[in-house]
């Protein structure tokens, strides 16, 4: 199910917990640390599943694909940004709505969030439905002129996600099956 | 100490009965042990409380109400304790031979038989009326317990119902007597009452109400039915509450109050009136019997109102007599029900005509049962002799009009006892013995000595006591003197030479062994006239006649008043709470506040009121709902305006929860909302509907320019100024709700608990259990499953519940608290509802829901209470530092705690509204009532 790893989740929390204090200091990163464990202790987050799983298919961070992935989609958010600014202020339409059907590769939930979430956040397009496993995503977009460049796009989303968060074994089938 | 050993006999009871069924039997033995500390702590007080030197003991119990527990031992209670205490350890010895083969629940038996020892015992020794009436119910209590002990047997449990719903009542309406005899008299105190000599209607009407009770207690008609029900019990339990002690209690509290009021107005006329029916009617279905308890039981019906016309008429010889026939009783009726229980247990029955006399090793049994019925019968020279000529010479002396009649009554009264007592003892003797039974009896086993003692040494004490009545002189002199200050008693004796009331024993002992003599033709009238009062309602026709008749009445109103219609009761409730205030409030209203405070307003006010409006024209529920929502934010937006972040936070939290919970409930309910049909009805709901609006609004104006007599700003800046010196905290909405006013949270919480159990239970009952297997099987699917959703979920959940934790420390010094945070978890869970329907909300905590709802209500009230123990104020907080070393200090307040429940209740809450409305499976939508729908 999901990818990330309860320490991570951890570290994630008592980060949380400092920031929401404003101030770092070692009172704050203890009683981080004991919120934490409380948290984690009580509340079930569902993600302890993922540590006894094979290694194989355990997510792993790579943070050079992951920066990669964070600039891709800041790209991606600034120019879906700039089209749709110049869509507004030119007289032109050139919209062209419709839904697209995207088949993913990979069968993680979690990139598949990512993917849809980089979509949805990105002016212009939205996902609108996710079903089946590997999933398929329909997708609404505002500019259809070319439906395998917008698959593609998509597609490559999934990959760059895929290296940034994925197990091994998902990145070594998706370079399997790379287009 | 009187205090110490009542709360003894609760204690012990209380741990015999908690032990059970391990002790079996031997729980008697532990019980017995209250009765004989009791009597010995009597024995070496007995002395000087004869010689009229009461102990007294006041335990303050609600001293602005003038309430305590003033407890008094004086010569009368000590002939009552004495009763109590003393037959109290014979039965326990006596059910260790009748218990032989303890069955479940024979130990329970034995501690509830202490406990109501201990009633009994406060009702003897109390001096206050409240208290005696407090002791008075604990008996009824106790005594319905022990009748319906054997919960199994359904005419147990109606003869236990029928005790305590006729001495139950009749308690009240004596409560209501002393309430208004001791208005009147301006204190409640028995031993004041004397002196006090109240007078007028009101206690007219008091005298009324606390015979009732008396008569219900004591078996007097009409109210004597459940007596002769009760002999259900086990016999060592009727031989104790029902001859010998619960039902004299009626009897001593007529005595202890007819030397003040028996002179007043309807007191006299009242009991002898209804006792003298009792004493005769009693006596007459005595003589009926075929069951030798049922014989004792209407004779102690009978005996009870002999007693009643004794101590009732106020007289101090008369009330003399009636102490010595309150001990004979004790001893002679205790020691039948004792040889009842005896035959009962040897043979298996009780019935007169299977009975056919028995073998050797029976004849200390027989002897014990002529001699207790000889004493029952007034024969010399046993105690009842002494007794009922005592009782007789003062009738035949009384100076109040009715003394003939009362002499009359003995009379027959007297022959009637003589007549069934000797029943019972050719009962015994096996010559009412039918020739077609099987023969039982004359091959039952002897019983074993320790099983025949009590009731023999009972048996034995009646007649040791009639031939040397100085063994009571001094104890019955010294309690007619604690009952009539003025009294100047006769010495109890056999022989009080030749007199009137000699001859009259004479002519009663003659004419009842006359009546034993022609016991046939005596059984024929019986016949001819039962069959002829036959159609008349009987007692017990017409108790249980009133019974069904109020639960069939209870039920046909409750299908009037709550028929069902959720509208229906809405509109009631809402037009109730609007129509009540407003008139007040209109009064109340002073000047119109500004129009328009900041020009932010308008855009604001303008979203509330356009999605208001829309809110009553759409016809989509769910459009409704959120149009409610907008609403709801758009006056968030208001508090952030004025510049209460708190409130904002609280606000958006809430509306944002409502409005999925909305969805949820929404679910199972047509999309539009139905067109009603009737005109009335849309014209009803547009009336309250409007009346709840202009009552709000005029609240809200009223509200606005109210405390015009202190000045508004005064009030919030006292609040900020003391928020951080006494509620040590610098955010000061969370200061009010935890410290200010943290009684009110403690309220709200609990309602909130409440109202989620409620509603779970309420959601629970109208699923079929067919569905909930249907639940368990199918949970692992979500409400919609989205891939995407749950793992975002998954990923936020951790997240904002940290995020809440902030909340809820943060609090107290900054926006946030426990509300707040709770709220915030709220949101936690519904995200991951969405995400995996109510299965992933279940797994989504470790504790279940209520136990995370119930904990943090015992956290919180656990707070509130600790500073009382303390000897502090509830809800007194404090504020405590620590010094961590290199982490620094850590400041903390004892609200840290009450708001940690707080944050437990509210997410408790979030889980129950899941847990109740969260179910894939909607309804059927056959099963939701039509006025949900409509």
């Amino acid at each position: 199910m999901s990818a990330v790893r309860l320490p991570a989740v951890l570290v994630w929390i008592v980060i949380l917990w400092v920031l929401l204090w404003g101030n770092l200091s070692i009172a704050n990163v203890v009683s981080g640390l004991v919120v934490a464990v409380v948290v984690l202790l009580f509340a079930r987050t569902g993600m302890e599943r993922s540590e006894r799983r094979h290694p194989e298919h355990r997510a792993r961070l790579s943070p050079i694909a992951a920066l990669h992935f964070l600039s891709f989609f800041l790209f991606k958010l600034v120019e879906a940004n700039l089209v749709l600014a110049w869509e507004i202020v030119t007289p032109r339409n050139r919209i062209n709505t419709g839904i697209v059907e995207v088949p993913l590769r990979t069968e993680s939930n979690f990139a598949t969030m990512l993917v849809a979430d980089v979509i949805t956040l990105t002016p212009g397009s939205l996902v609108i439905e996710a079903e089946g496993s590997p999933p398929v995503l329909y997708v609404h977009v505002l500019h259809l002129h070319d439906l395998e460049r917008v698959r593609r796009d998509l597609l490559r989303i999934e990959e760059l996600s895929v290296r940034a968060f994925g197990s091994p074994a998902a990145r070594s089938q998706l370079a399997g099956s790379t287009p | 100490m009187l205090l110490t050993i009542l709360i003894f006999h609760f204690l012990l009871g209380g741990a015999v009965v908690a032990i059970g069924d391990r002790l079996g039997r031997r729980g008697f033995l532990f019980a017995a042990l209250a009765p004989a500390v009791t009597m010995a702590w009597l024995a070496t007080k007995l002395g000087s409380v004869r010689d009229g030197n009461a102990i007294q003991q006041r335990i303050e119990w609600i001293p602005q109400l003038d309430l305590a527990i003033d407890l008094r031992l004086d010569a009368m209670s000590a002939v009552m304790v004495g009763l109590v205490s003393g037959i109290g350890i014979f039965v326990c010895i006596y059910a260790l031979g009748y218990f032989s083969h303890p069955k479940p629940g024979t130990a329970r038996l034995a501690g509830l038989l202490t406990m109501f020892a201990g009633a009994m015992l406060g009702v003897v020794l109390s001096d206050h009326l409240i208290a005696l009436f407090l002791f008075w119910e604990l008996t009824s209590i106790t005594s319905y317990l022990l009748i319906g002990n054997d919960d199994r047997n359904p005419r147990a449990r109606d003869a236990a119902l029928s005790a305590i719903l006729i001495t139950g009542s009749g308690g009240l309406a004596m409560l209501a007597g002393f309430v208004l005899i001791g208005q009147s008299a301006g204190t409640y105190r028995l031993s004041e009452l004397v002196d006090a000599a109240p007078g007028g209607s009101t206690v007219t009407v008091g005298i009324v109400l606390v015979l009732i009770g008396a008569f219900t207690k004591s078996a007097q008609l009409p109210f004597a039915g459940w007596l002769p029900g009760a002999m259900v019990a086990p016999t060592p339990i009727s031989a104790y509450l029902h001859a010998a002690t619960m039902v004299k209690a009626g009897v001593y509290l007529v005595a202890r109050l007819a030397p003040p009021l028996a002179d007043l107005g309807a007191w006299r006329t009242l009991v002898i009136l209804v006792s003298s029916a009792t004493m005769i009617v009693g006596g007459w279905r005595a003589l009926r019997q075929h069951d030798l308890k049922l014989l004792l039981a209407y004779g102690t019906v009978s005996q009870l109102a002999f007693m009643m016309l004794l101590f009732g008429m106020g007289r101090y010889d008369l009330a003399q007599a009636g102490i010595v026939v309150l001990i004979a009783h004790g001893a002679f009726k205790a020691a039948l029900f004792m040889v009842v229980g005896i035959i009962d247990h040897q043979t298996g029955t009780r019935d007169v005509r299977k009975l056919h006399g028995f073998g050797s090793g029976w004849h200390p049994v027989i002897i014990t049962s002529v001699l207790a019925a000889a004493s029952m019968a007034g024969f010399p020279p046993l105690l009842g002799f002494i007794a009922k000529e005592k009782g007789l010479d003062a009738a035949l002396h009384a100076d109040f009009s009715g003394g003939t009649a009362i002499v009359v009554v003995l009379v027959v009264g007297s022959i009637l006892t003589v007549a069934y007592s000797g029943r019972f003892v050719l009962g015994v003797l096996g010559r009412l013995g039918e020739s077609d039974r099987q023969r039982i009896s004359p091959t039952a086993p002897a019983p074993t000595a320790w099983f025949v003692a009590p009731a023999a040494l009972l048996a034995l004490g009646s007649l040791a006591a009639g031939l040397a009545p100085v063994l009571v002189d001094e104890t019955v002199r010294s309690a007619t003197e604690s009952l009539y200050a003025a009294a100047k008693p006769k010495p109890v004796v056999l022989w009080a030479g030749f007199n009137t009331a000699l001859l009259l024993s004479a002519v009663i002992i003659v004419a009842g062994l006359v009546t034993i003599a022609l016991r046939q033709r005596v059984e024929r009238l019986q016949h001819g006239f039962g069959d002829a009062v036959a159609p008349w309602p009987d007692s017990d026709r017409v108790f249980w006649g009133i019974v069904t008749g109020t639960s069939r009445f209870a039920k046909k109103s409750t299908g009037i008043v709550q028929n069902g219609s959720l509208p229906i009761y809405l509109m009631i409730i809402l037009g109730v709470a609007a129509a009540l205030p407003l008139v007040p409030a209109l009064t109340s209203f002073e000047t119109w506040p500004d129009t328009i405070g900041t020009w932010v307003h308008v855009p604001i006010a303008a979203v509330i009121v356009v999605a208001a409006i829309g809110a009553t024209v759409v016809r989509r529920r769910i459009a409704a709902a959120l149009l409610l929502g907008a609403v709801g934010f758009a006056m968030a937006g208001f508090y952030v305006v004025q510049g209460a972040p708190d409130l904002a936070l609280t606000q958006f939290t809430i509306e944002t929860l409502a409005t999925v919970l909305f969805v949820l409930v929404l679910r199972f309910l047509p999309r539009r909302f139905a067109d009603s049909k009737a005109a009335v009805t849309t014209a009803a709901r547009l009336a309250v509907a409007g009346l709840v609006g202009v009552t709000v609004f005029v609240l809200a104006l009223v509200s606005a320019g109210a405390r015009s007599d202190v000045s508004q700003t005064s009030i919030s800046a006292e609040m900020l100024e003391r928020s951080v010196p006494d509620g040590k905290g610098s955010n000061v909405v969370n200061v009010i709700l935890v410290d200010f006013r943290g009684l009110d949270t403690l309220g709200e919480i609990t309602v909130l608990v409440v109202a989620a159990l409620g509603a779970v239970s309420l959601a629970r009952a109208g699923r079929r259990p067919s569905d909930r297997r249907r639940d368990r099987s199918a949970s692992g699917r979500g409400f919609a499953e989205l891939p995407l959703v749950d793992a975002s979920a998954r990923l936020l959940y951790p997240s904002i519940l940290v995020l809440s934790v902030y909340f809820l420390f943060a609090g107290h010094n900054q926006p946030g608290g426990g509300f707040v945070g709770g709220l915030t978890a709220g949101a936690a869970i519904s995200l991951r509802y969405i995400a995996g329907g109510v299965a992933a909300v279940r797994k989504s905590f470790r504790l279940a829901p209520w136990t995370i709802l119930g904990g943090g209500l015992t956290i919180s009230a656990l707070t509130a209470l600790v500073p009382l123990a303390t000897g502090n104020s509830l809800l007194e907080h404090a504020g405590i530092a620590w010094d961590l070393g290199p982490l620094g200090t850590m400041k903390a307040t004892s609200a840290l705690p009450f708001d940690i429940g707080v944050y437990l209740v509210v997410v408790g809450l979030v889980l129950m509204a899941y847990e109740a409305f969260g179910d894939e499976h909607a309804p059927e939508t056959s099963e939701l009532p039509e006025a949900v729908t409509s």
